[in-house]
């Protein structure tokens, strides 16, 4: 019986064809590079690594779950408990694989187990994928610039910063999630 | 029920979460870094909110043949139409058994351009019947995966399958002339095209039938004579009563219903393109009748579409009451695994009035000695072994010919003994 079962998860594991299993390999090898890019920015504390090892394993298991919001949270969590330094430069490839890990967690969705993305689907992820990390890219720069100005910058942004991400919430909410039943 | 319609995700809600917890976070702590971490994540959940569907699209699923040969492929398609702000469609087929696709697991993905996409996926049907496929199950998305639209599943598509005939041919002559048209030569002299030799006249000879030069060499009006064209009568008895043996489809190894199948449809075919008039008969299946005797390529389309509903019943009790309509002058060829013994019944009752009757055994040989796990099955089936075996000598100790299927010319031997039989008196009981 078990090796039934086990024959039926290799096979469902092969199932999914090459394509599929690069891009879950995607999946399990962002939270590697956050959490080494962590270390060396600050340090990580060991126990949240067997948090991270099943979430992971479930994230690219399971692309269409709501493993990888988790995923994401304690690995950032765990950023801003490491790092002092906020304007540090590791943010860039903690950031980048924050968004490839998410692109690739919502590419997986979009195709059948075994089957792969058209040539027009690539080109259409890659090239959305890279107008969001230049927009990224620059407000790091922004983000950098600011915090040279100093915390007087900083307090007088706060206000139309914390309006802008309401409205921001706001229009996102009715456009979107206001029916998720 | 309510039309199904565009529902954000979980990479859009995941999205959307994380931007904006990420950000108030980092204002409210004052992190810049965590401001930084959350523009991607907003900025795609805003993306994808901006590009949200309005309009559901329209979804058709056809498949391009519905009746096809053992073998044979077809393509079944799926159209989207009115599909703006759509971006990727994704496609999985479920096929039953005896049903390859390519891809083989049915999953086809494409991007849609301009509201509408095809996407198709092959289907090869491996064995004789008729199957349900479908339908796909479709799933549309919007930019960033952000939504998905996912329509109810409709009614699945019968395809029938058709058997395909085996090889077939039969040289030897007929046993019995029933009418005066088709392809064959009779035995008999008569009305025909065939040329048959030169006689005296006498009365009653058409004028047309006179052979001149030999009338004029010899001083004494000759005719022409020519044989008869014949006309058989072909009844396709079929046993369905039982499939004996795994079925590998059309590229594996046969089952016994296989075998049966395949060789009733050769049957048919070869007489059929030779002008005979064929019949079916079907015993032992659940609730399929029988065709009734006609000729040509239709006729042959009608029987391989009765073959190809054929499924085994699961009682032999009201088989057993069941009468066949076998006319006299007839041709019967059974085919059987001869398992049960009332086709054999069938065959003997049959021979006693007189009728022709060819039995063809098509139980596959693997199964002959094929040993079992279960010691009391192993015995069992031996024993209906040797039952079998002591039927089939009582059956041909009445006179009745059994072949085993071998494809071309199996019933040759067959129809030459009882052609040969058909010119001996014989006593027929009463």
């Amino acid at each position: 019986m078990s090796e039934d079962l086990a024959r039926t998860a290799t096979q469902r594991f092969v199932d999914i064809g090459r394509p599929q299993l690069a891009i879950r390999l995607v999946i399990l090898l962002c939270p590697v590079v956050i959490l080494l890019v962590t270390g060396i920015a600050g340090s990580v504390w060991a126990p949240v690594v067997l948090l991270i090892v099943p979430l992971a394993v479930g994230s690219a298991a399971m692309p269409d779950s709501h493993a990888g919001l988790l995923l994401l949270a304690v690995l950032l969590t765990q950023w801003g408990v490491a790092v002092d330094d906020p304007t540090t430069p590791w943010l860039l490839p903690v950031v980048l694989a924050a968004v490839v890990m998410h692109t690739a967690m919502a590419a997986a969705t979009i195709v059948p187990p075994g089957s792969s993305w058209s040539a027009v689907t690539v080109r259409r992820w890659l090239r959305r994928t890279l107008v969001v990390l230049a927009v990224t890219l620059l407000t790091w720069f922004v983000a950098f610039g600011l915090a040279a100005i100093g915390p007087a910058g900083g307090v007088w942004l706060l206000v139309p910063a914390l309006l802008l991400m309401v409205a921001a919430g706001a229009w996102i909410w009715t456009h979107s999630l206001g029916n998720l039943d | 029920m309510s039309a199904p319609s565009w529902r954000p995700t979980i990479a859009h809600v995941r999205a959307t979460t994380l931007g904006l917890g990420l950000a108030a976070f980092g204002l409210l702590a004052r992190r810049p870094d965590f401001v930084v971490l959350a523009t991607p994540l907003l900025l795609i959940a805003a993306w994808a909110a901006t590009c949200r569907p309005q309009r559901n699209p329209v979804v058709r699923q056809s498949v391009d043949q519905r009746s096809l040969r053992e073998g044979e492929a077809t393509t079944w398609r799926v159209h989207i139409d009115d599909a703006a702000g759509a971006d990727d469609l994704g496609v999985v087929l479920d096929a039953p058994r005896y049903v390859a696709m390519d891809p083989v697991h049915g999953g086809v993905a494409g991007a849609v351009s301009d509201g509408r996409s095809e996407l198709t996926v092959a289907l090869r049907t491996t064995r004789w019947g008729r199957r349900a496929i479908g339908p796909a199950t479709v799933v549309a998305t919007s930019a960033w995966a952000g939504f998905r639209w996912q329509p109810v599943r409709g009614a699945a598509t019968a395809i029938n399958t058709l058997p395909l005939a085996g090889a077939f041919s039969a040289s030897s002559t007929p046993a019995s002339a029933a009418g005066l048209v088709g392809l064959d030569r009779s035995p008999r002299v008569g009305d025909g095209s065939e040329f048959a030799g030169i006689r005296p006249f006498q009365s009653g000879d058409r004028l047309r039938r006179v052979h001149w030069a030999r009338s004029a060499r010899s001083g004494v009006l000759h005719v022409t004579t020519t044989w008869s064209d014949h006309d058989r009568h072909i009844v396709v008895l079929v046993d369905a009563s039982r499939d004996l043996g795994v079925s590998g489809g059309i590229d594996g190894a046969a089952s016994s219903l296989d075998t049966t199948v395949r060789a009733a449809g050769a049957i048919a075919e070869h007489h059929l393109h030779r002008g005979d008039r064929v019949a079916l008969q079907i015993i032992g299946a659940r609730g399929v009748s029988s065709v009734p005797p006609a000729t040509g390529v239709a006729h042959l389309r009608r029987i391989l579409d009765r073959l190809s509903t054929i499924e085994p019943a699961s009682s032999d009790r009201d088989e057993a009451r069941r009468h066949l309509a076998l006319p006299a002058g007839v041709l019967v060829v059974m085919l059987s695994p001869l398992i049960s013994p009332l086709a054999l019944e069938r065959a003997v009752s049959a021979a006693r009035r007189g009728i022709d009757v060819a039995v063809v055994d098509t139980l596959p040989s693997g199964l002959v000695d094929e040993p079992s796990d279960d010691p009391m099955r192993s015995i069992a089936w031996r024993i209906r072994l040797l039952e079998r075996r002591r039927e089939i000598r009582r059956v041909r100790e009445l006179g009745i010919p059994l072949v085993v299927w071998r494809g071309p010319g199996s019933l040759d031997e067959v129809l030459r003994e009882m052609h040969r039989r058909a010119r001996a008196p014989r006593a027929v009981r009463r």
